[in-house]
């Protein structure tokens, strides 16, 4: 039987919107052009996360579950690629850094070191928010070439670091990095996709194949297939994952990415959302102020995560679970700021500032 | 399916059904399950399964009183008893709730009769028995001896482990008398421990050093992890990838993962593989873990070979029918309900070659009542054990922040076993995560007490709650309960349910042995309080439904949920229901499964327990189908 | 200001100083307007009406200044028999989500008639969104789990 492409088995995560707009390859031919393109890795995979978070706490509580638990998916992932890149990172020898004032990306923001084809904002849970994640997640066509700036793919990005990796090998050792910085597999979990501890070129592969969207199977515990009585637990791309929710329909296993999805309603309430307001900023609100004061200790706590997470890819790795319990703590404080009417109808939401 | 002749009939979905379920499912055998329950308790789709499990969750929010059934449905026509029902009886039955108490004390424990079963609600306490006490009459001249010991058990405790997935760590389970080879070379837990409390750090400080005296000798209590059936970091030292029947030797193994990389991954919830992959603190494992990071057993009928299972729920079975001429079981008799509390239903036969029965311990003892089955020893229904819980609560000096984290995730273990136990219970010491919720009903008691009669508002009530409720300390003193013959479960044409089938009635009572072992763990208690400047809050009022006196002096236990005995397992036709194999003495193709099963009851919990017996028990069945 | 908006203004109002919570922190609980409900429902417009009147004399005639606002606070509202009992679970209805029986003795004098007054929880998010979880440095049993491992250390806000 013909692999079935929605299914992550075989899935490919790439950026695509519009034309490519560079031809030619520029390569990464130093150790430390390797370090500041996996350096950007992470930040293009951090940099999804705070519009997919905007959305998914927008969503009302207990309405559009099915919904809810795919960008959730996604979200996980996302989490999981930006550590996996930083285990690369420090695997040849670099120091991720996550925590600076520049990491987090100004919204509205096109996508680190993109071809600038479309602007990301954080929107709340809304058809136009589900159509910029089907461009960022868009898959892309099998003749892009590597293209390691002004990608026009995630995919191009990274095979680019991969030619990289594979020169700079050949000349000598370039997996320096000390084993006791990498995360490792079981303090990963929530989420489709495996941790890989990088520390020579076989594994820094395996991560990149993990991150463009290879190597994930189908959940095993499902032994059979008669989905009337257990369900099927298919696992697919997020690009297809986010096109359910656009199409308000599910995937038949049948279905082929051109054809769209043409099997089971998918339910989704477009109405049971926050009234958030688009890109908010601390700025909407006087300093001194309770709700401004909400609205920093939102960013703290989103801040100190990312500071716990530098520790965490900085040598303290047990820290990671620090990290969790902070992501816990945003959400809720999530869910108190869109109880904050701001007038017009509109209510407060995180925006995703850094604060010290 | 009326007509069809399954290879094997199992009453009940609970932990015990599922196993064998499971087992002789993914051996190839046609397996027809029976549940009471209700249909939508059965959704293994994950948006059916989720939309069922949230109605749990909502039914859990709006009730008053957060007990162990509280999320689940409460149906008329298989009703589960409740420990709100609970009452002192004073001379006549008390017939409040399902069961029909006849005292002198009641019966403080409770069971879901729904899919999954009582594992729903458990809290998920993973102990092994010790090897004593399979041995208690040549031991300690008590009770009486089981028909297999701790080693017979031991690789059927590794499977209950993997199906289960315990989390705790080898190196620190230390209990009293153990032996050299308790858990064998090498063995590790599919997960490693459970984080401990901020409370137990706390505590473990705290008794650093402590002597306690007790009939005489000196103790120095021990703190250890307790191991337990929610998700935690998997131990990429642990090796097996599932429990499978191996034809040729004629037994279940379990079966190593089939690559060097391959790693134990966390089972979790049946909606979304990837919520519950740990547990996230939600601090309400009884009675509901909201992402199901603690285990159920619809993990594991759900993980059945389905094309093998037929599942028919809403279908309460009600007898088992016998062929006299040589005892075996020619069919179970159901009742099937449209409608959780409809008069009418349907009824219907269900057969197969052999029959197994795990619907609870009392359930079970009922149905074999109801047919007059296995009563050659006059055992059915008799030595109904449970633990009884003496606890005893306090502030401590420190703010402790308890109401967070699992129930328990420290236990003292020093009295679990010893010569004491030739003359009083042994006991198992939980130190208790969620403050005084059990005994007084905190926190809302203490918020009501502080506004209602302490006047409090505004600031000041915040800083009394932020105070009283961050320094509560609960211990437990779980009690071994021996069997008795007069503790025991009976029928009655007198007391039907919605569609006529019998409720339990029950006579209860706690002997001497046990009584002596309140008293003795009170003092133990006194001097951990007094050592560690614990500010003793107990009280045993003698209006509390389980209020008894020893000595002088009044106790109040409570149960544990642990609903053990009515089929217990022994030597002879002429001293148990069941042999070493799990099988009817009376009839050779009943099996009985579950705690019922149990001879005598030691300190442990005994779901692992079970589920290790019900693992024995598929093999066997196994055996006899060839 | 439309007349809803006004008494969610004043309950909100006299919330703060009867539960020690600021305003932002009752806001964010999203239970504001449903807990307000719960007492019209119970005791009806009327006196729900007379009672945010008292509240807001009580609140202007003070500044919301200390000492004098505890003063009034236990002379005229919870020492009073008529809006003791109804303030007392204002206050539990806040940090417990749940509505607590008015007294037999009240109910005799004040509430003939009065339907909805046994022991219920407001909703689902009511239980979960109560203060005492908060005050006692925990959270709601079953909701807002704080991940795994929170419990071994000291929360974390």
């Amino acid at each position: 039987m013909e692999t079935n492409q929605l299914i992550s088995g075989v899935r490919h995560r790439l950026i695509r919107s519009g034309e490519p707009t560079l031809t030619e390859f520029n390569k990464i031919t130093t150790i430390e052009g390797l370090r500041s393109h996996l350096q950007v890795a992470i930040e293009l995979e951090h940099s999804t996360i705070p519009p997919y978070l905007f959305a998914l706490y927008s969503i009302r509580e207990n309405t559009n579950d099915t919904s809810a638990r795919a960008i959730k998916g996604v979200v996980m992932e996302e989490m999981l690629h930006m550590i996996l890149a930083c285990n690369i990172l420090n695997a040849v020898g670099g120091t991720p850094a996550i925590s600076h004032k520049e990491f987090i990306p100004e919204y509205p923001t096109y996508l680190p070191h993109s071809n600038k084809a479309f602007e990301v904002n954080l929107q709340k849970f809304s058809k136009p928010a589900i159509e910029t994640f089907l461009k960022i997640e868009k898959p892309a066509g099998k003749d892009a070439p590597p293209q390691p700036d002004r990608y026009a793919s995630i995919g191009q990005f990274y095979e680019a670091i991969v030619d990289g990796l594979k020169r700079l090998g050949a000349k000598g050792n370039i997996f320096t990095g000390k084993r006791s910085r990498q995360i490792r597999p079981e303090q990963f979990y929530g989420g489709g996709g495996g941790l890989i501890e990088v520390y020579d070129l076989a594994t820094a592969e395996e991560a990149i194949s993990e991150i463009v969207g290879q190597g994930e199977g189908i959940d095993g515990t499902i032994e059979d297939n008669n989905h009337q009585l257990f369900g099927e637990e298919l696992e697919y791309a997020h690009y297809f994952r986010f096109n359910e929710i656009h199409e308000e329909r599910y995937y038949k296993p049948t279905d082929t990415p051109k054809g769209g999805p043409t099997g089971d309603k998918f339910p989704v309430d477009w109405n049971q959302v926050h009234n958030i307001k688009e890109n908010i900023k601390m700025k909407d609100f006087k300093k001194g102020t309770e709700e401004w004061d909400m609205m920093y200790r939102f960013n703290k706590c989103y801040c100190d995560m990312l500071r716990v997470i530098h520790q965490t890819v900085n040598g303290e790795r047990e820290k990671l679970e620090q990290a969790v319990m902070m992501m816990y703590q945003l959400k809720y404080l999530a869910q108190g700021l869109m109880n904050v009417p701001m007038g017009n109808g509109l209510y407060a939401a995180p925006s995703f500032e850094y604060v010290v | 399916m009326e007509n069809k002749e399954y290879d094997v009939v199992i009453v009940g979905s609970g932990i015990a059904g599922s196993i064998v379920a499971k087992t002789l499912t993914q051996a190839g055998k046609q397996v027809l399950l029976l549940e009471a329950g209700l249909e939508a308790g059965m959704a293994f789709d994950s948006e059916g399964a989720y939309k069922n499990y949230q109605d749990y969750l909502r039914s859990y929010y709006m009730a008053l009183a957060k007990v162990p059934n509280a999320p689940y449905p409460d149906i008329k026509d298989a009703e589960s008893p409740n420990v709100l029902d609970m009452t002192q009886i004073n001379g006549k039955p008390d017939t409040k709730g399902y069961f029909v108490q006849n005292g002198p004390l009641p019966f403080a424990s409770d069971y879901a009769r729904a899919a999954g079963g009582t594992t729903l609600h458990w809290l998920g306490t993973c102990l092994r028995m010790l090897p004593n006490d399979f041995k208690m009459r040549s031991k300690y001249g008590q009770a009486v001896d089981w028909p297999i010991d701790y080693e017979y058990l031991k690789p059927y405790y590794e499977m209950a482990e993997r199906e289960i997935g315990v989390s705790s760590d080898v190196s620190e389970q230390i209990y009293p008398n153990m032996g050299n080879d308790f858990f064998g070379k090498d063995y590790v837990f599919p997960m490693y421990k459970i984080p401990q409390s901020y409370i137990d750090k706390s505590f473990i400080d705290g008794i650093k050093g402590l002597k306690v005296s007790l009939n005489g000798d000196v103790y120095t209590p021990e703190c250890t992890s307790t191991p337990q059936g929610r998700n935690s970091t998997p131990n990429e030292k642990y090796r097996y990838a599932a429990t499978v029947w191996n034809k040729t030797s004629q037994k279940l193994e379990l079966k190593p993962f089939p690559k060097e990389s391959d790693v134990y991954v966390p089972v979790g919830a049946i909606w979304d593989p990837y919520s519950g992959q740990r547990c996230e603190g939600n601090a309400s494992c009884v009675p509901i873990c909201p992402v199901q990071a603690k285990y159920n057993a619809l993990k594991t009928l759900k993980s059945a070979k389905k094309e093998h299972l037929t599942l028919l729920s809403q279908a309460v079975a009600t007898q088992i029918h016998i062929d006299t001429s040589n005892g075996n079981i020619t069919g179970v008799s159901y009742k099937q309900y449209p409608h959780p509390d409809s008069k009418d239903y349907t009824t219907g036969t269900a057969k197969g070659k052999i029959y197994v029965l795990a619907a609870n311990a009392i359930e079970n003892a009922k149905i074999l009542l109801a047919s007059g089955a296995c009563k050659t020893s006059d055992q059915v229904g008799r030595n109904l054990m449970d633990h009884t819980v003496l606890l005893t609560w306090g502030l401590m000096k420190d703010k402790v922040y308890p109401f967070r984290g699992p129930g328990s995730t420290t236990n003292i273990p020093t009295f679990r076993d010893g010569d004491f136990r030739k003359h009083h219970a042994a006991w198992i010491s939980p130190i208790d995560n969620w403050g005084w919720g059990w005994p007084t009903g905190s926190p809302d008691t203490d918020l009501d007490h502080a506004v209602s009669t302490l006047n409090l508002y505004g600031k000041d009530l915040r800083t009394y709650i932020g105070d009283l409720l961050s320094r509560q300390l609960l211990l437990h003193f779980e009690c071994e309960q021996l069997p008795e013959k007069t503790n025991r479960v009976t029928i009655d044409n007198k007391y039907l349910d919605n569609i006529g089938n019998y409720r339990p009635i029950i006579n209860y009572n706690v002997a001497d042995y046990s009584l002596k072992a309140f008293k003795a763990s009170k003092t133990v208690s006194d001097q951990i309080f007094a050592g560690m400047g614990v500010q003793d809050y107990t009280n045993y009022p003698a209006n509390e439904p389980d209020y008894t006196t020893y000595d002088g002096q009044g106790y109040v236990f409570r149960g544990a949920g642990h609903v053990v005995g009515t089929h217990c397992m022994g030597t002879t036709e002429k001293n148990s229901v069941v042999n070493r194999d799990q099988q009817a003495w009376d009839h050779k193709n009943l099996y009985l499964v579950g705690a019922g099963n149990m001879a005598t009851l030691g300190t442990s919990n005994p779901t692992l327990t079970l589920a290790a017996l019900s693992f024995a028990a598929a093999e066997n069945i196994l055996k006899a189908l060839k | 200001m439309d007349k809803t908006t006004a008494g969610l203004d004043a309950f909100l109002a006299i919330s703060v100083p009867l539960t020690g919570y600021s305003k932002i922190a009752l806001v964010a609980t999203g239970m504001a307007q449903s807990y307000l409900d719960a007492v019209h429902r119970v005791i009806g417009t009327e006196m729900t009406d007379e009672y945010l009147t008292l509240t807001a004399r009580i609140l202007q005639q003070t500044g919301g200044k200390e000492p004098a606002l505890d003063r009034e606070i236990r002379q005229q509202l919870l020492a009073s028999l008529k809006y003791g009992p109804l303030t007392r679970n204002i206050i539990q209805m806040w940090y417990w989500g749940a509505w607590l029986p008015l007294p037999p003795a009240w109910m005799a004098k004040y509430g003939k008639g009065i339907k909805g007054n046994e022991n219920h929880f407001v909703s689902p998010e009511a239980y979960q969104q109560g203060l005492i979880w908060n005050a006692m440095g925990s959270h709601p049993e079953g909701s807002k789990q704080p991940g795994f491992a929170s419990w071994s250390i000291a929360p974390l806000s």
